[in-house]
């Protein structure tokens, strides 16, 4: 061995230095990895050869390509730190040692592709086959897998084979979770807006670095481009999981490299270079901007491009569909095929299989181009499409042509976009070429040669705007697309003059959307040239007659010109318009500017509503659409011209019945808001009818009570009045007798005075024991008095549950199971408080302590105090204390010419006046005592609220607590409005379908922590008379309020109530399924029991009592109320429904 | 001093106006309980003062009658209709709440009150954060009342 002279320096070998700090640790991936951070980006390539030459360092470097089984796949972020300087050219060489591996997938991919467009999901699955086979397992294979056996065979299908998946065993953790998204995102009702809000959760993930998080969203949401902060970022996991998904990885980054401009060219270049023998089509956009490569479009594709700018339609049409029959992912040539031949659907189907992805795709890109109808429908169609192909190219060109379309003024993010479809693309679209040639000249300088199509050409000249050239470099076929062309070429060239001067010119001639196209160009003209006023009446004009233009235009930057200067705009309703369009489509922050110019408008025509300014001759557009659009109650609410709701309703009411006049062609619709606004007006009057209607009497059922006795006794008493010397006689008597009683224990004595019913001689006597027996039927008659309406109305549940809904609606309140001694957790701010990381035990059980606090009090005020007073309720509030005065006053009111009728009159008279005191009592407590206990209750609650939790995200419980307070106040008045004498009863007749939203309203005020959901069915042939609405409203809350407490679960599931006519009879029929947990054959056994009981003695028995199912009050209401023939069933099916069906019969109910 | 309070809470109403009447010279205190009401109010009358809540029904509520909509920024929508027709009596706002909105469009009350401020310079002149079980509000709305005159 040669020694080496002292003293002389060896040349270092960088890369022999490299491989031996690899082997300086025991842990060789390891070294690797830190070789790979740290070695300098021009070492790369000889480190890799170097390392590639030794097996050993090979099979490490080789390692993850080609995964046999699921197992095999085990996703990691690569353990180096990404570099684009070190990792794209690092890829591509570990790329190009398998490129006939590349190759095969590539060719099975674009197979696949188009099998799936034409919906040949057996070639699909082949080419999935094959790839599985040639290639291995890889994400892209799973992932495209599950999306195959959505789109062939449904959902079922595609679950049970992510089932089987993740149950593989010894499958990687993280590869189950990446299934688990792909199979989710393929889900054919997950929309993007629906991966969004998970995604977005990932993004702020604090434990995650920033490689891995760009990592999974380029995996699940392969259309968030722009979310991808840093493009070497998404190979960071790719390189761990096969080759087939480090190829697609780096083939994006490298186009996102060069969309973003991040001046990375030289290693992007170097790393295509190395991918020279790749044969990927994906890849020429690149190979062109970068290796000046020429593009490689298809002379078909080509060929439509250019025949559609010559005008040659049918030419374009055929070239563009036999491009896409052949497999195309361009989505130009979707939108050119729908522009060339816009009824071409049918052209393609015949040629097509029937509703073939593409058909889907082009039928959703006909829509939005042509602005139809259904065209915000088909944007979330296009979107979803372009998810369901996610790994197809004609994914990112569907979801750039959404965001073009949907957006009059391109974000960076969306114009980036573009630039990948280009890069993406063939360069067979006129306008991707000018990209691409943008793209080549940043890299490879301004002259550096790049042919264009005469179409590209055409652009150019547009671009630049340079008419000469134009002319000299197309002759267009119409004079409207000279017009046009040379409109845009003007504006672009910035002689706005001559370019609105051009386009108003275009705006008239070709098809809508040559049009439409003019109108856009035109706008911006306007913006530009300063006439904005006539920007405002495009935007408008075109909206009028199709609402779908609305994003055609950049309104928002238009309003902002306003906003700054707004006498700009002259036409105040043009104006109004315009921000009716912003509210309606892009924010409604706008309603209130609209609302300053719906005031602007009126206040220039001096007039207060806007019914004053109807002209009577034929109205503009304008006026029209200002008038249905801006005049809506929501709008007219604001202005301070109404009296109350009901008098901006009735102005509604007006316009809309003016509009049906004037605008035949929309009567329909008016014609349904009249109806709308009337129902909304009957639904109101009648739950404020009922809610009046709760202190009741049926004063002809306790008249008809009493049969021939007190007639018979008035009689009498009358015949004391006529002879006085009988009544001394009598007098003398009674008194005596008295005094006799009274010498024994007194309270007894008065006892047994009554309870012997002494038949009353004199005066006094006699008007006590009238009123004694009055009052005793006027209150306690279980068919009529006024206790049984209290119980049915008020105390079954009404009172408690109302008032609970104020603190059930700010979730303060909990249930408590039947028969539970706790109350359930309550989850909504357990939620909320783990969200916001703080502690919640000491809260829960506050919340918990205040749920049985409120129920407490609810239940005392219930059971104690809303009662008549009697001896087995003697705190109750309805006191009728029968004193001298009022005898006295009866007495005195009695004359020998009084008759019977008069008589009953004042008797009723008088128990009215007691009754009206004790409903003041009522009210007074309400308002007092037992408010106060409740705030009392509410400022507990916030003293044991965690302290500092001002800070950590309880602040919604401040607020919950603060419209706590607010909510209970309001309910309070409106309880205390139960609490007054019912007024008469309306006459009008009601369409059932309002009785029945009328109690489901009720039963939802009274049950606010559930859900009640209720599907209504209504098909009876008449209305229902006002007369009998408070008792079909009783029945239907008791049918619903059954179905909700003994359904078996807190949420009582979807309820059903169907209203028909069977036979002469109106059938109310409440359904409901009941929770897995319930004996269905214990149910059936209380079903038949109850039944039996719906017999007269047993219901009126508990009519005046609460609890049970209530089914007694609805055979008193039936009996009494409603006085018609009547049966109840009740069906527990073994499925678990419960059906409870109250036949009426419907003569005696019909208006 | 003439106080107008608009404001649909009563318990909240007469707290404040029992505060008024012992810290302040206050001879009226007219209530009003809606935007509406309010609104109405406060471009015919001329109070020194209007305490305005910011949350609202758009009506009054009465028996039979409908509110309309409630407005969780009805405060700040009166303030921009007085601003309109250049109405400048001074206002503070007294809310219960401590955040306004729902969802992306939820905003807090410091952020609203700036809000106001900006938007209403001639006659906004602070928010005052009410507490049912705290006496601090009323410390802070004295404050800014007492600093009115200069």
């Amino acid at each position: 061995v040669a020694k080496r002279k002292r003293g002389a320096v060896a040349p270092i070998d960088p890369v022999r230095t490299a491989i031996r700090a690899l082997h300086a640790d025991s842990n060789r991936s390891r070294g690797l990895a830190t070789v790979r951070s740290g070695i300098a980006p021009s070492l790369v390539e000889p480190f890799l050869a170097k390392l590639l030459e030794v097996p050993v360092y090979r099979g490490m470097v080789l390692n993850h390509l080609f995964p046999a089984t699921i197992t095999d796949i085990r996703p990691r972020l690569a353990a180096h730190i990404p570099s684009p300087q070190r990792d794209y050219v690092w890829n591509a060489m570990v790329l190009s040692e398998h490129v006939d591996t590349i190759n095969a997938f590539v060719a099975q991919k674009e197979i696949f592709e188009h099998s799936i467009l034409s919906s040949d999901f057996n070639s699909a699955q082949e080419a999935l086959d094959r790839v599985r086979s040639e290639c291995g397992l890889s994400l892209w294979f799973l992932d495209s897998q599950i999306a195959l056996y959505q789109m062939r065979d449904g959902l079922s299908a595609q679950k049970s084979y992510l089932d089987t998946l993740v149950n593989t065993a010894g499958i990687d953790p993280n590869l189950a979770c990446f299934c688990y998204w792909f199979s989710y995102r393929a889900e054919p009702n997950v929309s993007r807006d629906v991966i969004r809000a998970p995604i977005t959760n990932i993004e702020t993930h604090p434990d995650l670095s920033d490689a891995a998080k760009t990592f999974f969203i380029y995996l699940f949401d392969p259309l968030a481009i722009d979310h991808l902060r840093e493009p070497v970022w998404v190979l960071a996991g790719a390189e761990t999981t096969s080759l087939i998904d480090r190829y697609l990885a780096l083939s994006l980054a490298l186009k996102l490299e060069t969309a973003r401009g991040t001046g990375r060219a030289a290693y992007v270049r170097r790393a295509l270079e190395l991918l020279c023998d790749v044969d990927d089509d994906a890849l020429s956009g690149l190979r062109t901007v970068y290796l000046g490569a020429p593009l490689g479009a298809p002379e078909g594709e080509q060929e439509a491009f250019e025949a559609f700018e010559r005008g040659e339609f049918e030419r374009a049409a055929v070239s563009s569909l036999s491009s896409i029959l052949s497999g195309s992912s361009n989505s130009s040539l979707y939108e050119l095929f729908v522009r060339s031949d816009p009824s071409g659907l049918c052209r393609l189907r015949e040629q097509d299989q029937a509703h073939s992805l593409r058909a889907q795709v082009l039928e959703a890109v006909r829509e939005v181009s042509f602005l139809g109808p259904g065209y915000e429908n088909a944007l979330a169609r296009i979107e979803r499409l372009a998810l369901a192909v996610s790994h197809n190219r004609l994914s990112v060109r569907l979801h750039a042509f959404r965001h073009r379309q949907a957006s009059a003024s391109p974000s960076p993010a969306e114009a980036e976009m573009e630039e990948l479809c280009a890069l993406t693309g063939n360069g067979a679209d006129p306008l991707d070429q000018l990209r691409l040639r943008a793209l080549r000249w940043g890299i490879a300088g301004a002259e550096a040669e790049f042919p264009l199509s005469a179409a590209a050409s055409l652009h150019d000249c547009i671009a630049r705007g340079d008419t000469d050239a134009l002319a000299s470099t197309w002759s267009a076929v119409s004079a409207h697309r000279t017009q046009f062309y040379e409109g845009v070429a003007q504006l672009n060239a910035g002689a706005f003059d001559s370019a609105i001067a051009l386009l108003r010119g275009a705006l008239t001639g070709g098809d809508y959307l040559d049009q439409v196209d003019a109108a856009k160009y035109l706008f911006h003209a306007y913006l530009q040239a300063g006439q904005i006023d006539a920007a405002v009446k495009l935007v408008c004009s075109f909206y009028y007659d199709n609402q779908s233009t609305h994003a055609i235009f950049d309104i928002e930057r238009l309003i902002d010109v306003v906003k700054k200067e707004r006498s700009a705009v002259a036409d105040d309703i043009g104006w109004a318009n315009l921000l009716i369009i912003a509210a309606r489509h892009m924010d409604t922050a706008y309603e209130a500017m609209l609302s300053d110019a719906y005031e602007d408008v009126l206040d220039e025509r001096g007039v207060d509503r806007p019914s004053l300014m109807l002209p009577q001759d034929t109205p503009r557009a304008a006026l029209l659409f200002f008038l249905r659009h801006g005049c809506s109650v929501r709008v007219m609410e604001d202005s301070v011209a109404f009296l109350d709701y009901d008098d901006v309703e009735a102005e509604r009411m007006t316009l809309c019945t003016w509009l049906a006049r004037h605008d035949p062609g929309n009567r329909d619709l008016y014609t349904a808001e009249l109806r709308g606004l009337a129902r909304a007006r009957q639904l109101s009057s009648l739950q404020h009818q009922i809610e009046s209607s709760k202190m009741y009497v049926d004063e002809q059922g306790v008249r008809s009570s009493f049969g021939t006795y007190l007639e018979d006794s008035f009689a009498r008493y009358k015949a004391l009045l006529e002879q006085p010397e009988l009544q001394t006689a009598t007098d003398t008597i009674t008194t005596r007798i008295g005094k006799l009683l009274e010498q024994r224990d007194s309270d007894k004595a008065a006892r047994l005075f009554y309870s012997l019913k002494l038949p009353s001689t004199e005066r006094v006597g006699l008007v006590e024991e009238f009123y004694a027996l009055f009052l005793d039927k006027f209150l306690f008659s279980p068919e009529f008095g006024l206790d049984t309406h209290l119980s049915t109305n008020v105390r079954h549940g009404t009172f408690v549950g109302y008032v609970r809904g104020a603190f059930a609606r700010a979730h303060l309140v909990t249930a408590k199971g039947r028969g539970a001694r706790e109350y359930e957790p309550n989850r909504h701010w357990d939620e909320k408080c783990e969200a916001a990381g703080v502690s919640c035990s000491q809260l829960l059980d506050s919340l918990s302590l205040f749920s049985r606090w409120i129920d407490d009090h609810l239940n005392r005020t219930n059971d104690d105090l809303l009662q008549v007073r009697r001896a087995d309720e003697p705190a109750g509030l309805f006191h009728y204390d029968v004193d001298e005065n009022i005898i006295g006053t009866l007495i005195a009111s009695i004359s020998s010419e009084t008759t019977y009728d008069e008589f009953i009159e004042l008797l009723f008279s008088t128990a009215w006046t007691q009754t009206e005191a004790a409903l003041e009592t009522v009210q007074s407590h309400l308002r007092g005592e037992f408010s106060d206990e409740v705030y009392r209750y509410l400022d507990l609650l916030v003293e044991g609220l965690p302290k500092g939790s001002g800070d950590t995200g309880l602040i919604e419980m401040h607020d919950a607590i603060a419209q706590a307070r607010t909510d209970f106040a309001a309910t309070v008045e409106k309880v205390c409005e139960w609490f007054k004498r019912s007024g008469r009863t309306s006459e009008q007749a009601f369409p059932l379908d309002i009785v029945v939203d009328v109690a489901l309203q009720e039963i939802r005020s009274c049950y606010a922590e559930r859900d009640v959901r209720c599907k209504v069915k209504v098909e009876v042939p008449y209305d229902l008379s006002g007369r009998r609405l408070n008792g079909i409203i009783e029945i239907l809350y008791v049918l619903f309020q059954n179905a909700i407490l003994h359904s078996g679960s807190f949420d009582p599931g979807d309820l059903s109530c169907e209203v028909m006519d069977v036979q002469g009879y109106l059938w109310l029929v409440v359904t409901n399924q009941l929770a897995p947990t319930v004996d269905v054959n214990t149910r059936k056994q209380v079903a038949d029991e109850t039944q039996q009981r719906y017999a007269e003695k047993h219901a009126i028995e508990r009519v005046r009592t609460e609890g049970g199912s209530g089914l007694s009050k609805i055979w008193r209401t039936a009996e009494y109320n409603l006085r018609v023939p009547h049966k109840l069933e009740i069906d527990v099916f073994d499925s678990g429904l419960f059906r409870s069906t109250v036949m009426l019969a419907a003569e005696g109910l019909i208006a | 001093m003439i106080v107008m309070l608009i404001e649909d809470n009563q318990l909240k109403a007469d707290r404040i106006t029992g505060f008024l009447s012992e810290a302040f010279d206050v001879v009226d205190t007219p209530l009003y309980r809606s935007y509406q009401s309010g609104l109405k109010a406060a471009l015919t009358d001329t109070p020194d003062l209007i305490l305005l809540d910011m949350t609202l029904p758009t009506f009054d509520a009465e028996p039979g009658k409908r509110e309309g909509r409630p407005r969780s920024m009805g405060g700040r929508e009166l303030m921009r209709k007085l601003s309109r027709r250049n109405v400048s009596t001074k206002i503070i706002v007294v809310s219960q709440f401590i955040s306004f909105g729902e969802g992306t469009d939820a905003i807090t009350f410091d952020e609203l009150m700036s809000l106001c401020q900006q938007e209403f310079p001639e006659s906004f002149c602070g928010g005052v954060y009410y507490h049912a079980t705290s006496d601090e509000w009323m410390t802070e709305l004295e404050r800014l009342i007492k600093g009115l005159g200069r």
